[in-house]
């Protein structure tokens, strides 16, 4: 009996001809509406966006503007029933998505975008951060996105001491740390999935609340077991929210997606000398151990686990291997790679390395190397960068700015700075102005006698080559090395 | 007239029985423990002192007393293969100092009685059971029947924690004595009760002890750490 019922159930399956009649969504609502950038704002200040809607009728549709709280318990406002959103925004700081939704109340169908919105509650958060160092401290020069100049956030805007030492690094970790806070009465409230900055100088760093630039944690607060020497060399923070920092040559992790009160671990197993460079993929970080000239692989379900290539050996098996420079070419991509500069000591000569860096098997492709003549400049620098699509190495002597062109082996000079002025920082960074045009820049810091500069040269062309014409678009006081520019 | 009989006996019998509830306490005080069985191992312990106090609640029922009260236990457990050995093991009931202990003061009707656990080399290799019992003497009967005893297990070895694999994210899956001593030598835990529920925490505590075997096996190239069977210590 069971056997006819399945039999008569496939029958009436494959005999079905199809009787349903599809209309395509765009003919239902016909309404196109734009993709919508992030969006930044102070709170109690203007929100203001006009949407681009094709096919619009005001009179058939109905417009709501409403925010889903990142954060538990995920509240949900109704910011505007209008077609354009202009209102002073309430919202307490925090991170948000902003929907959009255009409705035909008749059919009951609605079509919407979304976009992240951040609430800040300071005008410092979009925008370009310049670290520097004066008198043996560090600290941080702030440029929004129209150009207004904050300088010297931490002595003359927060009104706390800089960090001791000479700038390392920064780096914005979004929606994953954990602060406690002690208040009044005695008791502990945990924030969760906080915005951060971690900032870094040789000798010192502080995490700061990247909602309103108020301080969660200082250095004697940053570790759950303080390590014996601070000689800190790189910060970075993955595509899981894994942040990993370089001190004296070790690795210590925090990781975001595991909760905690945001205290970085103990060093990583082993006795490494790892080079001062973090390469962050989606959802490793790959680091270079000098001591044992190969690369270690860095991620929150397999711990540090040492990289090797197709034969199974270490990539870089000879111990002779030197390890000059270390640059991200691609970085927070699933699929990372950088460039590194090396001497072979064994054989004395120098090498280009092309390395892949794959995730999830924590295999690095074979590195191609290519030989570079003993007299090529770049050997006589520590300052380059690789953009992102073209297969060159910019860098900098003094104030003469270059290329290196892998596939030929050759150099040419993009930019001669004026006398006295020395290129201490490159970098490529492509964003979205504030004028909602996209940028992709060649990111160059000189510093001089009266300060420091930063230009932001685009890149033409597909293969590296600048637009070297514009003049400097920020200036400050102090000695400048480290640039970083945070979209949202 | 019959109801009237019946009032008058019931009036009698509840008037007997109030007097005797008042009475009973006053003339028959009795002691019994109002603790849990005690597990102990001189391996966890913070010190390293050849002894240690744990503590048994004796309990008296009856109104408190305006004078001390002498009371009197004793192991019944002597014949048992694993019995804890009088003055060898623990602190003899019979000595002067468990004399001075075991007394109910004036005034209360409850104390912690400090029972003195002696570590003993034999203690190394086992552990070993104290069953102790209340005994009638002039001041106390035996109270609470399914309380008149109480057990304490205590041993040198390591013990593992039952909740050790709760533990996982900070010590692995292993367990051993070896590791165990290295556990409380590296990071000062002794108490592994309560597991802290900040996981990056216990991440912490893992980053530390590898790196700490790290450091002792390369201290140690032809010595790395093993337990007693050989098994190489891991986290």
């Amino acid at each position: 009996m069971v056997s006819t019922a399945l039999l008569l159930s496939f029958t009436a399956c494959s005999n079905d001809k199809g009787n349903y009649d599809y209309i395509s969504e765009n003919k239902l609502i016909p309404v196109e509406i734009s993709v919508m950038d992030s969006v930044s704002v102070k709170a109690n200040s203007l929100l203001s966006i006009t949407p681009t809607v094709k096919n619009d009728d005001k009179s058939r549709y109905k417009y709501t503007w409403y925010t889903i709280a990142k954060n538990w318990p995920h509240k949900c406002d109704t910011l505007s029933t209008k077609h354009d959103l202009s209102l002073n925004c309430n919202l307490n700081a925090g991170e948000y998505t902003l929907y959009y939704q255009v409705k035909d109340s008749l059919k009951n169908i609605y079509k919407y975008v979304s976009a992240p919105l951040t609430v800040t509650a300071t005008d410092i958060n979009s925008g370009w951060y310049v670290m520097k160092e004066r008198n043996g401290t560090t600290d941080v020069d702030y440029y929004s996105m129209s150009g207004t100049a904050r300088p010297n956030l931490f002595t003359d805007v927060m009104g706390i001491s800089p960090l001791v030492g000479s700038p390392v690094g920064m780096a914005y970790a979004p929606s994953c740390y954990n602060q406690e806070v002690n208040n009044p009465d005695g008791s502990v409230t945990k924030l969760y999935q906080q915005s951060v900055f971690h900032i870094v100088s040789t000798k010192d760093m502080i995490t700061l609340n990247a909602s309103d630039m108020g301080v969660f944690k200082r250095l004697s607060e940053e570790f759950y077991e303080q390590p014996s020497t601070f000689n800190f060399q790189a910060i970075a923070v993955d595509g899981l929210s894994t942040q990993t920092l370089l001190n004296n040559g070790q690795m210590h992790n925090l990781l975001g997606f595991m909760g905690g009160i945001g205290k970085f671990s103990f060093q990583k197993e082993g006795n490494f000398n790892f080079y001062p460079q973090i390469i962050s993929a989606d959802y490793d970080d790959y680091v270079y151990d000098q001591k044992s000239s190969s690369m270690y692989a860095s991620d929150m379900f397999s711990g540090l686990v040492q990289c090797t290539n197709s034969k199974g050996s270490t990539i870089f098996s000879d111990s002779s291997f030197v390890m000059l420079n270390f640059m991200p070419r691609v970085d927070y991509s699933y699929m990372a790679s950088a460039y590194a500069v090396f001497k072979g000591g064994l054989k004395n000569k120098y090498y280009v390395a092309a390395i892949s860096l794959f995730d999830v098997y924590l295999n690095p492709t074979d590195p191609v190397f290519t030989e570079i003549p003993s007299t090529c400049g770049l050997l006589s620098t520590d300052v380059m960068a690789a953009p992102r699509n073209a297969s060159v190495i910019y860098f900098a002597k003094d104030n003469m700015l270059k290329l290196f062109k892998v596939a030929t082996i050759s150099e040419e000079m993009l930019k001669t700075f004026d006398v006295g002025e020395k290129v201490t920082f490159i970098k490529n960074i492509s964003g979205t102005n504030a004028d909602k045009t996209t940028f992709n820049d060649l990111v160059v810091i000189t510093n001089s006698s009266t300060g420091y500069k930063v230009y932001r040269f685009p890149l033409v062309g597909s293969a590296g080559e600048i637009n070297a014409t514009s003049s400097a678009v920020m200036t400050g006081t102090g000695a400048a090395s480290f640039i970083m520019f945070r979209q949202n | 007239m019959k109801k009237y009989i019946y009032f008058l006996l019931a009036l009698v019998v509840m008037s007997s029985c109030s007097q005797q509830d008042s009475i009973s306490y006053e003339d028959n005080p009795a002691i019994y423990f109002a603790n849990d069985d005690i597990n102990y191992s001189f391996f966890y312990a913070e010190s390293v002192s050849s002894q240690a106090d744990v503590y048994v609640t004796v309990h008296a029922m009856g109104k408190a007393s305006n004078v001390d009260r002498t009371f009197s236990l004793e192991q019944t457990d002597v014949d048992a293969k694993d019995a804890a050995q009088s003055g060898v093991q623990y602190l003899s009931l019979s000595s002067d100092e468990m004399k001075k202990r075991m007394v109910i003061p004036a005034g209360k009707n409850e104390i912690k009685l400090a029972i003195t656990l002696l570590k003993d080399a034999s203690l190394d290799l086992k552990a070993v059971k104290l069953t102790l019992k209340v005994k009638e003497n002039d001041n106390f009967k035996v109270g609470v029947i399914e309380s008149d005893t109480t057990n304490i297990v205590f041993t040198s070895q390591a013990t593992k924690p039952a909740n050790w694999k709760d533990w996982y994210y900070a010590f692995g899956t292993s367990w051993g004595s070896v590791k165990m001593r290295f556990i409380i030598d590296n990071t000062g835990i002794t108490n592994f009760n309560t597991v802290p529920s900040d996981i990056n925490y216990l991440i912490y505590l893992n980053d530390k002890l590898k790196q700490k075997i790290y450091e002792y096996n390369t201290a140690h190239p032809t010595a790395p750490l093993v337990e007693a069977d050989g098994t190489l210590v891991e986290f």
